[in-house]
């Protein structure tokens, strides 16, 4: 919403501009009061926040103006934007009327007829009458061809075979016979100015014809209309032969029946019906090849200082750069439309390619010779690879902040991905680390095209690395701006980090520089992690960096769901223990952290319901961590951690899943639940000893209690020497928050509030990791009879105490026990065979050494999803 | 094809001083909403880039860096994609200058290299036609005389066409534009008398 006060324009304001307004229509005013009234009209639609609609009178009246030939160029402008501004709300009808009122027979009528958008049918009628003006009229054809863009864009109908070959005509007139002199500038009464003739950009005599990089020191009709017609040239091919000729295509590969835009015309669905290519005019294509080849020379000419000065000579030096990347794009249409024209265009190509590739360029003009290779790929005999290196190796490397640049390249990228990934797998699998440069740096601008460019980037032999990059984005953001922003070698506090940052900065893959795909996560070398995590810590994170964590759990559902549905069973199981050794190694924004951790415990009950038999190769890792967890358990972070690996444990620590599972290792599993669940059992028998007669410490118990039993606990902590490592982190954790939340909020109503909701969620943590412990050593206990009587002793335990706990987890303790009791039942429901689970974990890569991304293998369960928790 | 041409303010009032779209159906009663949603995505990636510059700026150790930093904070580029105000998807290219930013929605096969030139010597022209370097830091002078930005659009992108304009051709739009102020100017004044004789 505006703070200005005088925008938007108040309601009275608008009213009092549109009632001049009238009065000007009523009294058929002229001069300045009609100028400064069609002024405030076009300000009020600007600025008002509602619009009032013109009625029919107002309209005729500005219409009218347009094609008064006594009307000043100002009153004709203000006119026709006032109308085409409202022209969405009229919907033409009264326009129409005027229109056809006029006939449309003298020129303003038809300029004004093209102005103001008039429908199409009604446009196709006055084609024949523009065409017959434009072949004898160059200040006309100069007037006419900028309309033919929006005509284009909104009525290709119109250019039916006999309106484009005339057209075309026209075209190639203006194209290749612009006047070579500039236009006689008349000079004082008595004489007469000699013309000047047409230069090229070294001020040297125009060589050949006139073309938009000549020189004309006043610019004629023609030459105008030459500059114009080579601006429209590029969505004339396109509109009216390239995508036809996409669309016949697509329609008979999907065969669709229905096209938008060209469906209405009858001669259009003729020619689609017949299936006839629309072929270019073969003097036309000649000539617009004649005119790119000469634009290509033209581009490398030497710009004269003297005939050009210096702010001049910037824009002629971009202005050849342009028009160079015009005519490969021109010139790629027209080899799409006549592959004749292939090999003629590609030796041009090459030619510019050698004479780029030496000096430091943009990006823009390397994109189009490689949209012309890649579209011609089968045709060209050329090896355009090192080209490709050259751009993604090297330029694009170091261009990753020039936004129009990468979005440039993205583009092509996202449009020629297939046969990209056919022609050149390099490029995704080799350096795609480039890309990820681009994203780092935009991640606001650009995230749309990763979104729809990751799956293509992931590759067997790059997927963990791509899953570091992932996870270390913002990291990978924050180091870009600091090398950019200091010299590293003369920086101090930098010298120790350089190792790392040089690492993330890497140019090139490790898995493709034979650094192994394993040995790519500088977070499992501990003599480089507290440098990084000082780093991390002493740096102030930027609106950059905040976007890269928002975007990296989004990119990170897409990378899962690419290998969840295509990637072996090697490649999971690789893939989890990376997601295992990643879970606490991660960037340390919370929202960031608290994101990814559920990402990655979700994505990780997803492979082994697909993938049973990771139980075997996690279990070293499940349990020594299980060994290492203290039951001083963070309820943040930790809790859902432990209870994701319980719940795997207990489902899946079978050997009717698994045979390579040992009695040894069930043991272990269940020997590491155990003690975790007797820590917490001791917990609470020892709270209540220590506070006999309090209602003090337990799980599950209500809001209000279990916040009243943290404040008490906060009183008498000095007193009580017996309290365990898990009570004092508790209370800690409470005297920081009070004093945060108080600092806050001030309010300690609100204060009080908030930490209500945050005991509330401790104790549910605390009810779901108990269910899931109770549960999990009963399932494991149900398949091997030699536990019962241990899980029995700790769910006694339980029972004991019952006053202490929340009735689902007595519930499911009484549940446990009496399935436990019944050894037979309990095998029954916890001990099945493998067939009885989902057997939808049929991973098949046939080329597990193929370096195709995923998305190209051959894979019989291509069309079966992973598991079904998300198809 | 360009269809459509903003001229706004880069804060948070984001106010829209010129608007121009040059395809016939994004005039319809959803162009406020339109410009407006262009205008904020503007708003919203200049703003992220110029804090994190901020933030990191006082360690610039490096001119060229900073330079190139400084430059790329007031340029940008995104892709809009298709929805209910968009019926085919566009990009949009936009330059801040002082306190404008000049927007462009293109169509997305067009040669955006093009837009950016567009964009260098459209403010040039504006400049120098306001007699004022520095009008994009007084953006209300344009209010002043919206008729003559409107020439200067209608002549520098005739109905949306981006125009190949070498140094020559901006010096002829440069003196056509000029010209046609004048002229309207003066032919306003012959309509002030022959109204007098009239009368």
């Amino acid at each position: 919403m505006s703070k200005n006060p005088s925008f938007p324009f108040p309601e009275e304001k608008t009213q009092k501009i549109f009632s001049k307004f009238q009065l000007v229509v009523e009294n058929k005013s002229q001069g300045n009061e009609l100028v400064d009234s069609l002024r405030s009209l076009l300000l009020s639609y600007q600025f008002s926040k509602k619009k009032p609609r013109l009625n029919k009178e107002q309209k005729t009246f500005l219409i009218n103006i347009i094609k008064n030939p006594n009307s000043t160029s100002i009153m004709k402008s203000l006119s026709s934007h006032i109308l085409r501004t409202t022209s969405g709300y009229s919907k033409g009808n009264v326009l129409q009327i005027t229109l056809k009122k006029s006939n449309g027979e003298d020129l303003e009528s038809l300029i004004c007829f093209l102005d103001l958008w008039v429908d199409g049918k009604r446009l196709e009628k006055k084609i024949p009458q523009i065409l017959s003006w434009i072949s004898r009229d160059q200040l006309l054809t100069e007037q006419v061809i900028p309309f033919l863009s929006p005509i284009l864009s909104d009525h290709p109908f119109i250019f039916q075979k006999k309106t484009r070959d005339a057209f075309e005509k026209q075209f190639i007139a203006c194209l290749t016979r612009a006047s070579l002199n500039s236009a006689v500038i008349t000079g004082s009464f008595w004489r007469q100015a000699s013309p000047i003739p047409v230069t090229e950009f070294d001020g040297s005599k125009c060589l050949d014809f006139f073309t938009v990089l000549n020189c004309s020191q006043s610019y004629t009709n023609d030459q105008m209309t030459n500059v114009y017609t080579f601006s429209l040239l590029y969505s004339w091919l396109k509109t009216l032969y390239l995508d036809p000729i996409e669309k016949q295509k697509q329609k008979e590969k999907e065969k669709e029946e229905e096209e938008e835009g060209f469906g209405n015309n009858e001669e259009f669905q003729k020619e689609k019906g017949n299936k006839k290519i629309i072929k270019l005019n073969e003097r036309f294509c000649e000539d617009i090849i004649k005119y790119c080849l000469r634009t290509l020379d033209q581009a490398v000419t030497k710009i004269s200082t003297e005939q050009s000065p210096k702010e001049a000579e910037v824009i002629d030096s971009n202005i050849q750069e342009i028009v160079e990347m015009e005519s490969i794009r021109i010139l790629t249409l027209i080899c799409q439309i006549d592959p004749g024209q292939i090999q003629k265009v590609t030796s041009i190509t090459k030619k510019i390619y050698e004479r780029r590739k030496t000096q430091k360029h943009s990006l823009h003009p390397f994109v189009e010779i490689m949209n012309f290779v890649i579209m011609n790929i089968e045709q060209i005999k050329y090896d355009f690879q090192p080209m490709i290196e050259s751009i993604f190796g090297e330029k694009l490397f170091d261009l990753y902040y020039n936004s129009l640049e990468c979005f440039d390249l993205l583009e092509f990228v996202l449009i020629n991905r297939e046969l990209l990934l056919e022609n050149y797998p390099s490029i995704f699998s080799k350096h795609f680390l480039a890309f990820f440069r681009i994203l780092a740096w935009n991640p606001d601008e650009f995230s749309l095209e990763f979104l729809e460019l990751l799956p293509t980037l992931i590759h067997p032999e790059n997927y963990l690395e791509i899953f570091h990059t992932l996870l270390d984005l913002p990291i990978l953001s924050l180091c870009l701006e600091l090398s950019l922003y200091k010299d590293l070698e003369k920086n101090v506090d930098l010298a120790s980090f350089s190792e790392i940052l040089n690492y993330i900065l890497r140019k090139e893959s490790s898995s493709s520089s034979g650094k192994g795909k394993n040995n790519i996560n500088f977070w499992d070398q501990n003599e480089y992690l507290s440098v990084l995590q000082d780093f991390l810590e002493s740096n102030k994170h930027s609106p950059r960096v905040i976007s890269c964590c928002k975007i990296v759990p989004i990119l990170l559902q897409i990378y899962f769901d690419v290998l969840i549905s295509y990637a072996s069973i090697k490649e999971i199981q690789e893939l989890s223990i990376i997601m295992f050794n990643r879970y606490f190694q991660l960037f340390s924004k919370q929202s960031f952290l608290n994101q990814v951790q559920k990402l990655i415990l979700e994505k990780t009950m997803s492979f082994f319901a697909g993938n049973p038999s990771l139980i075997f190769d996690l279990n070293e890792q499940f349990i020594s961590t299980l060994q290492s967890l203290s039951p001083g358990i963070d309820y943040i972070g930790k809790i859902d951690f432990l209870i994701s690996i319980t719940w795997i444990i207990g489902e899946y620590a079978n050997k009717k899943i698994e045979s390579r599972l040992s009695n040894e290792i069930i043991s272990t599993f269940f020997g590491a639940i155990e003690v975790i669940a007797f820590e917490y059992l001791t917990i609470v028998e020892k709270s209540k000893k220590s506070k006999k007669g309090s209602t003090n410490y337990s799980m599950g118990l209500n809001e209000s209690q279990f916040h009243k039993q943290k404040q008490s606990q906060s009183q008498t902590q000095s007193q009580s020497q017996s309290q365990t490592k898990f009570q004092i982190e508790n209370e800690n954790k409470i005297n920081f928050e009070n004093q945060f939340l108080m600092k806050k909020f001030g309010n300690k109503f609100e204060t009080q509030s908030l930490l209500k909701q945050i005991s509330t969620e401790q104790g549910k943590n605390q009810t779901r990791l108990l269910i899931t412990l109770i549960l999990a050593l009963t399932k494991i206990a149900s398949r091997n009879h030699s536990f019962i009587q241990r899980t029995l002793v700790i769910i006694s335990k339980i029972m004991q105490h019952s006053e202490k706990y929340n009735f689902l987890i007595l519930e499911k303790a009484e549940e446990a026990i009496k399935l436990l009791n019944n050894p037979g039942i309990a095998s029954l429901l916890f001990d099945m065979e493998k067939s009885a689970r989902s057997q939808k974990n049929s991973y098949n890569i046939s080329d597990e050494k193929s370096s195709l991304p995923f998305l190209l293998l051959e894979n019989d369960s291509q069309n079966e999803s992973f598991h079904n928790f998300f198809f | 094809m360009v269809v459509g041409f903003l001229i706004h303010s880069l804060d948070e009032t984001q106010i829209t001083y010129f608007s121009y779209f040059f395809s016939a159906h994004l005039n319809d009663e959803h162009s406020i909403k339109r410009q407006n949603l262009i205008i904020s995505q503007v708003y919203q990636n200049y703003d992220k880039k110029l804090q994190s510059f901020n933030i990191l700026q006082t360690n610039i150790e490096n001119n060229y860096s900073k330079q190139l930093m400084e430059k790329s904070v007031g340029v940008g580029v995104f892709r809009v994609p298709e929805s209910s105000l968009f019926q085919k998807p566009k990009v949009v290219v936009w330059k801040k200058v002082l306190n404008l930013c000049y927007t462009l929605i293109l169509s997305p096969d067009e040669n955006r290299m093009a837009a950016q030139h567009f964009l260098k010597f459209f403010i040039q022209l504006l400049n120098e036609h306001f007699k004022n370097n520095t009008v994009s830091s007084k953006p209300k002078l344009l209010l002043t005389k919206p008729e003559e930005v409107l020439i200067l659009i209608e002549k520098t992108i005739p109905n949306g066409n981006l125009v190949y304009a070498n140094s020559f051709v901006v010096k002829n739009l440069r003196t056509e534009i000029e010209a046609t102020i004048l002229n309207k100017k003066k032919n306003l004044k012959d309509l002030e008398i022959k109204k007098a004789i009239k009368k």
